[in-house]
């Protein structure tokens, strides 16, 4: 159910063009519906998550 | 051709992986038309995975085996790593991949992403937990980085 892709942006430029990667972590929940910028607590993820999920 | 791994590397390496509980099955997903950063990919799994006998490694082509690439959801992703379970003959997807040659900062993600597998155990919350129990569609997590 989940799928947990680490994208290195450097080999995967179109990608990083897509969703305009500006600096890392950056991670991208269900190809936009939710992004969380920067390594982030555990709870922040989560309330990001639930927000996209909506 | 010149080793990735030095010597004094690969003695760091045996001793983490010390700590590895049950197999993981590593698949590595390349692809002729991007065989500048396949190739290096590729070696880098060969010289790692041997250093412990609770790994094992395979190779794919995402073209030549289009539905196992499809299986794996990894279609047009090479080079692409598979970090999944091993009981015997049957491998379990937790849906961990690495995308791109895992040097730098990666490397040490793929070490802890292959620590992570072998202990069966995520190490996230209960809440976090109960939460993708109870995901009613698939989530998909893409987290960008880089090397430095």
């Amino acid at each position: 159910m989940v799928l947990a892709e680490g994208v290195s942006a450097m080999e995967f430029e179109e990608l990083s063009e897509q969703f305009r990667i500006s600096s890392v972590p950056d991670t991208v929940i269900n190809a936009g519906a939710g992004r969380v910028v920067g390594a982030v607590p555990e709870q922040n993820m989560l309330a990001e998550l639930m927000r996209a999920d909506k | 051709m010149e080793k990735f791994l030095s010597d004094d590397l690969i003695g760091q390496i045996q001793q983490v992986f010390e700590k590895l509980n049950l197999p993981v099955q590593v698949l590595l997903f390349v692809s002729a038309s991007r065989k500048d950063v396949c190739e290096p990919t590729q070696q880098l799994l060969e010289e790692l995975i041997p250093l412990s006998e609770k790994l094992t490694l395979s190779i794919h082509d995402v073209e030549a085996e289009s539905d196992l690439a499809k299986l794996y959801k990894v279609a047009g992703k090479a080079p692409a790593i598979v970090i999944a379970a091993r009981e015997g003959e049957q491998i379990t997807d937790y849906g961990i991949r690495i995308l791109g040659v895992p040097s730098g900062h990666e490397f040490s993600t793929l070490i802890q992403d292959l620590l992570l597998v072998s202990s069966r155990e995520s190490g996230l919350s209960n809440q976090m937990k109960s939460y993708l129990k109870s995901l009613q569609k698939p989530l998909h997590l893409q987290v960008f980085v880089t090397p430095t």
